[in-house]
């Protein structure tokens, strides 16, 4: 059989050497690290991915910079996520200052999306499956809103966006916003949190189920032809067939990901602004719940996020 | 902006600190859901790095070119929103002349005709003034021949009567006789034509 026992599961899990071919010339190439801490497999990947988008876009950036037509696929391909994630996330979700923004959504875009990707090459894997990875991430995304929203309006703004605008007394308000306040801030941090889990989740749980149905085949070891050449072509055939999924999946998480930023980020930085200028506009009494949008995009994320 | 990143990757440093004070610190292979503190690090320093480096090399030449390119497509639009504005009144000139030279057209015809039938009877006029005058001329000249001749006329007789009266006579007149007899001749004559 093609896989020893256990191997397939190995190739979703992070490590300090990188099986390049294993399979057949047992080829281990060992990571620099110091007992457990240093460079391994994800960061490499990591590194790879990074590497990887630079390749891709430094070039293409002199291009696009002259302003002239696009022309050809790769200039084409790569021009329209950029334009997808310009006009599809940031313009209607960030509103007119979408291009003060919209760099933060290219880059984790992009991020996500090649880490997600690398899991479809045979012996690398998705960093992405990294629940620490996951988590810088969505660190890097509560922390992102934060910035933006107070270099923007200034902390006292910022903080004030957080608070529900009410009609009440001061000696009601006072003890409500008291409660109400870090309902809302944590309230922020937990989509962040929920951001982190539903990448690493979709990630993971894709390649475990791809490497489960590979373990069928080493289980099936020594039963009899019949029995292994039918479980081994299921087996290959389901795997193909789920990889796909898998791929549409890749994206999608990334588009999701980038998508909710712009979503989180445009409703603080619109409490901020109500905050800044006043309430002559109507109010979303939760600065994170910005309307039906959100409510659509929550239901389709939710969905998504049970895919596996 | 260059602050910005600095702030990214200091509270980004602040929260893998408290990823890495939560990690246990067991070896490898490290779990899916542990919380690694040398992964945390390689994720923001790759992920901060590319962001710093795309946003300085990449997103801002893009962005700029994307706006380049919008305003270009914009301006076209116009140029060629306008062009066909201004094609369209010209050509709506234009059929207006036509439909002003078309209904020229009939006017034209009948002053055409008008002057040439004016000047045909001109001409016609003309034509027949000088048939007139030349009639008229040619009547005169007949006129005038027509008295040179009686007027031969006359003389030659009075000659061959004098002639025949001398010869009748068997004399011959003086020639005072002869003037004398003539002139009487003559005022008969006259008086006879002219009754």
């Amino acid at each position: 059989m093609l896989f020893a026992a256990g191997s397939a599961l190995d190739h979703v899990m992070d490590a300090f050497d990188l099986h390049i071919l294993d399979e057949f010339v047992h080829l281990s190439i060992p990571l620099p690290n110091y007992h457990g801490y240093g460079l391994s497999k994800y960061s490499l990947l990591m590194l790879l991915a990074g590497g990887l988008i630079l390749w891709i876009y430094l070039p293409l950036a002199k291009k696009i910079q002259t302003g002239a037509a696009p022309t050809g696929l790769f200039w084409n391909l790569f021009e329209f996520i950029l334009t997808f994630i310009r006009d599809y996330v940031a313009k209607p979700y960030i509103g007119e200052h979408a291009d003060e923004y919209v760099h933060y959504l290219w880059t984790a875009f992009l991020f996500v999306l090649t880490c997600n990707l690398l899991g479809m090459i045979p012996w690398l894997g998705s960093p992405t499956a990294s629940f620490t990875i996951t988590s810088v991430l969505a660190a890097s995304v509560f922390v992102f809103i934060h910035a933006m929203s107070i270099m923007r309006f200034g902390v006292w703004n910022h903080l004030k966006a957080f608070a529900p605008h009410l009609e009440l007394p001061i000696f009601m308000k006072v003890p409500i916003l008291m409660m109400l306040w870090p309902i809302e801030f944590g309230g922020l941090m937990l989509k962040c949190f929920v951001l982190s889990v539903r990448l690493f989740a979709n990630m993971f749980a894709g390649h475990i189920v791809l490497g489960t149905i590979l373990l069928f085949i080493p289980m099936v070891k020594n039963t009899g032809l019949a029995l292994e050449s039918t479980v081994t072509f299921a087996s290959v055939a389901g795997v193909l067939a789920l990889s796909f999924l898998e791929l549409f999946v890749a994206f999608l998480q990334a588009f999701l990901f980038a998508f909710l930023t712009a979503l989180f980020l445009g409703g603080v930085l619109e409490h901020a602004e109500h905050a800044a200028h006043g309430h002559e506009h109507n109010h979303h009494p939760d600065p994170a719940d910005a309307g039906p949008d959100d409510a659509h995009l929550h239901a389709k994320s939710e969905s998504s996020g049970h895919a596996h | 902006m260059r602050q910005l990143g600095l702030s990214l990757v200091l509270l980004l440093g602040v929260a893998s600190a408290a990823l890495a004070a939560a990690d246990a610190g067991h070896g490898p292979p490290p779990g899916p859901l542990d919380l690694r503190y040398d992964t945390a690090i390689w994720a923001i320093v790759v992920f901060v790095g590319l962001l710093l480096i795309l946003r300085a090399k990449a997103w801002g030449p893009i962005l700029e070119g994307l706006k380049k390119r919008e305003e270009t497509i914009r301006s076209s639009l116009e140029a060629a929103e306008k062009t066909r504005a201004e094609m369209e009144k010209i050509r709506a000139d234009f059929q207006k002349e036509l439909k002003e030279a078309h209904q020229q057209i009939p006017a034209l015809m009948e002053e055409a005709r008008r002057d040439a039938e004016s000047m045909a009877n001109d001409m016609r006029a003309k034509a027949a003034a000088d048939i007139q005058g030349e009639r008229e001329r040619l009547r005169h000249e007949v006129e005038i021949a027509k008295d040179q001749a009686i007027k031969e006329i006359w003389e030659q007789a009075a000659q061959l009567a004098t002639l025949i009266s001398a010869k009748a006579l068997g004399r011959s007149l003086t020639e005072d006789d002869h003037r004398r007899l003539l002139d009487e001749a003559m005022q008969e004559m006259t008086h006879v034509t002219r009754n």
